[in-house]
């Protein structure tokens, strides 16, 4: 297993982000000053491990959950025409477009606006709770995840897109306009927010209880 | 592969303690949730009261799509459409706009709005490409309420148009129908909204509702009548033709007028008048002030109707009311007794200058007692005599037999004079009588006897000729023969006489010489003549020489 490899925090060392310089931990160690530790080379701070990753992680994730609530219920378009207003919320459109017989439309709208948003806040929820009690189970899935959570993430801002662009083309006066309502806003938000929260979530935590009890072992 | 050794790397360097740092991220879930709760709470406050409509049938009513407009403002919409428990009729759950609140009353209506095309209006042509929507009129109660009955139909006149609702009653219909529009001088006033049946079945009950302002010129004593179609009138003027507009020829119409002396003040609300078939007859004189006649007639009346005129030399005073036998005179003289109606603002005397006018019954009376007195009678005459209509003369007759206005009879009767056609018959009788009474047998037979003779006459006259046929045949013959030529003879003669006497001729030449040499022997003795006179002494001597 690979689980028992030396771990740069483990022999003392750490990278800077900016410019890569490696750099031993001074010996009285970051936690005993409070002080920031800073690169050698390039002046940049220095972190053994991302700072509050988890607190931030949380707070992104939450502020993504309230925001997927009105995200789905509001309107995101808003269509008005000679044949009066139509509001459609993301699963009125998924449904008219199933019931128009368009199945894989539907089913690519569905899994892009609907469930890969929620599979996402899921998978962090999971990834930060599972991280923040230092669980040991399966953390080589658990990086895959967060490996596929990241990936995956830019591409929810396919409605966004759909929607900005019609915004922008179907503009007749008097015939028909398209405005975005204000549920495109709210998931907008939910999809930057996820992002932002899988960026500042540390997967050097799915590995660190390991790493921990192993130098615990070896003491 | 060598390791590098620690002592190689440099170690990082420490920052001065700094102060705690907020988490600045944690500010991310707050706004969020600001947020959030802003946007629940608007919902919440927007989300108006939930009501339930009941309609007749579900046509048109899609939930999550179906509006609820009030003045073709979007107020709510169908939430959902389920059939009643009893399964007569359908309830629909409507969300409305919280601005709606205070238009839920117990008198809101609510009905399904779709196209409707009829005779003058088409609506709602908007609905046939976006779907039905659900048209509300706010009411004007005070009592909030949540449970509505839907309309049948859209209504016409919405709550809130100024103006006033009256009932008229007919005894068909008509072309009449809900929106038909009712005309105030050709303007468009008013429209039907709603008519029925009374209870007896016996008349129409029409509910009308005229617009502000021109329900200020309904007075208690206004005619409404139908307006619908031509009125095409053939009357001594000519062709006369009367209609109010386009659309009420069409679709029909009614037309309201008010007397121009009416002094009544503006019907109330819900006011009811008669509804009359045409516009003559909606603007006759009111029968408020007439006098009822009866008058017996022996002859038959038919061709005599109720309604009828009753015509003075010429003009309407007024009209028959009712035709009835009269039963109780003895059998052998029975009449016919028929009402009249009079109006007396038609035939009163004119007021003299200086006498104050009579007025009352005792002066109509008296007025009428005259008239009766100079020969004023009653007669049946025939209006029109293609089809026999009848109508009630009222003229002088200064021979007919004394008679008065029988006042103590109820209605009073006036003196009746058989009538002209009844004349006209009874000479017809008469000479057809005289005519029974000629002896038409025996004049035949003479006729008869004489044609015999004549024949025998023309017998003889034919003999006669033929003799003369035969005669001629000889004699006559030779006669013309002998004549031909004492005519050939007497040409000859002429033509010697025409030759004896032409210009060329030898005794024509002879004569004039001979003329000539008397001509100049008549001069030669006038010579002498004179010589003579002057010197008769030459008839002894001679001639006397001439002396130089």
């Amino acid at each position: 297993m690979s689980t028992h490899a030396l771990t740069a925090r483990a022999a003392g060392l750490m990278s800077c982000h900016v410019c890569g310089q490696l750099a031993r931990v001074p010996a009285a160690g970051p936690t005993a000053t409070q002080g920031m530790l800073r690169c050698p080379r390039c002046n940049a701070p220095m972190r053994l491990r991302k700072p509050a990753s988890l607190s931030a992680t949380w707070a992104l994730v939450l502020a993504s959950i309230i925001l997927f609530v009105p995200a789905n219920l509001l309107p995101v378009m808003t269509t008005t025409s000679l044949l009066g207003t139509q509001q459609d919320t993301i699963m009125s459109g998924v449904i008219f477009l199933w019931q128009s017989g368009s199945w894989p439309l539907a089913a690519v709208v569905f899994f892009a606006s609907v469930m890969v948003p929620l599979l996402k806040i899921i998978a962090l929820v999971h990834l930060t709770l599972s991280a923040q009690r230092r669980s040991m189970l399966n953390p080589l899935a658990r990086t895959r995840l967060y490996r596929m959570v990241e990936f995956v993430g830019r591409w929810s801002m396919l409605d966004i897109y759909v929607i900005t662009m019609l915004v922008a083309l179907v503009d007749f006066r008097g015939l028909a306009t398209i405005d975005a309502g204000p549920g495109a806003i709210a998931f907008g938000a939910v999809v930057v927010l996820t992002m932002f929260a899988a960026m500042s979530f540390d997967p050097r935590l799915i590995w660190d209880p390991l790493a921990d009890r192993s130098t615990s072992d070896h003491d | 592969m060598t390791e590098p050794t620690l002592p190689a790397i440099p170690a990082a360097t420490v920052d001065a303690p700094r102060r705690f740092r907020l988490p600045l991220v944690w500010i991310i879930p707050l706004v969020a949730a600001l947020i959030g709760a802003f946007l629940a709470a608007h919902t919440w406050y927007q989300q108006g009261p939930t009501i339930t409509i009941q309609f007749g049938s579900g046509a048109g009513l899609e939930p999550g799509k179906t509006r609820i407009k009030y003045r073709d403002v979007d107020v709510g919409q169908i939430t959902s459409v389920a059939l009643a428990e009893d399964g007569a009729h359908v309830t629909a759950t409507a969300q409305l706009a919280r601005q709606a609140d205070r238009l839920l009353v117990q008198d809101t209506r609510f009905w399904v709005v779709s196209a409707r095309v009829s005779g003058s209006a088409v609506s709602g042509l908007g609905t046939l490409l976006s779907g039905a929507y659900v048209g509300m009129d706010a009411g004007k109660s005070d009592q909030p309420a949540r449970a509505f009955v839907a309309l049948d139909e859209a209504p016409v006149i919405t709550l809130d148009i100024p103006g006033r609702a009256y009932r008229l009653h007919a005894d068909s219909l008509g072309s009449i129908g809900v929106g038909t529009p009712i005309y105030f001088r050709r303007i468009e006033a008013g429209q039907v909204t709603g008519f029925e049946l009374d209870e007896q079945g016996k008349h129409i009950d029409i509910q009308i509702f005229i617009k502000a302002p021109y329900d200020r010129f309904v007075t208690t004593d206004s005619r409404f009548w139908n307006a619908s179609g031509v009125d095409v009138k053939l009357g001594a003027e000519g062709v006369q033709l009367n209609t109010e507009s386009l659309t009420s020829i069409l679709a029909g119409g009614l037309a309201f007028q008010t007397p121009d002396d009416s002094f009544d003040a503006q019907a109330p609300k819900d006011h009811d008048f008669p509804l009359f078939a045409t516009r003559s007859e909606a603007l006759k004189q009111p029968n408020a002030n007439v006098q009822i006649y009866q008058l017996r007639f022996t002859e038959s009346v038919r061709g005599l109707s109720v309604g009828a005129p009753v015509d003075f030399r010429g003009i309407p005073v007024g009209e028959v009311t009712a035709i009835r036998p009269d039963l109780n005179g003895n059998g052998a003289d029975l009449g016919l007794l028929v009402d009249v109606v009079v109006f007396p603002g038609r035939m009163q005397p004119r007021p003299v200058a200086g006498v104050p006018a009579a007025t009352g019954d005792d002066a109509y009376r008296a007025f009428i007692d005259r008239l009766t007195e100079s020969g004023l009678r009653a007669q049946l005459r025939n209006g029109n005599l293609v089809t026999g209509q009848l109508y009630v003369a009222l003229d002088f007759f200064p021979t007919a037999q004394r008679a008065g206005v029988a006042w103590g009879l109820s209605p009073p009767r006036l003196p009746t004079q058989r009538g002209s056609l009844d004349e006209l018959q009874s000479t017809l009788l008469r000479i057809v009588t005289r005519l029974d009474k000629l002896p038409l047998d025996e004049i035949g037979r003479d006729t008869r006897a004489a044609i015999a003779g004549l024949g025998r006459t023309i017998d003889r006259a034919e003999g006669l000729i033929t003799r003369l046929d035969s005669l001629a045949g000889g004699e006559i013959r030779d006669t013309v023969l002998e004549t031909r030529d004492t005519v050939a003879e007497a040409r000859a003669a002429i033509a010697d006489t025409r030759r004896l006497l032409a210009d060329d001729a030898p005794v024509q030449q002879d004569l004039r010489a001979a003329l000539q040499e008397l001509t100049r022997a008549a001069e030669a003795l006038r010579h002498l003549a004179d010589t003579l006179d002057r010197h008769p002494e030459a008839l002894l001597r001679g001639k006397p020489e001439d002396t130089p």
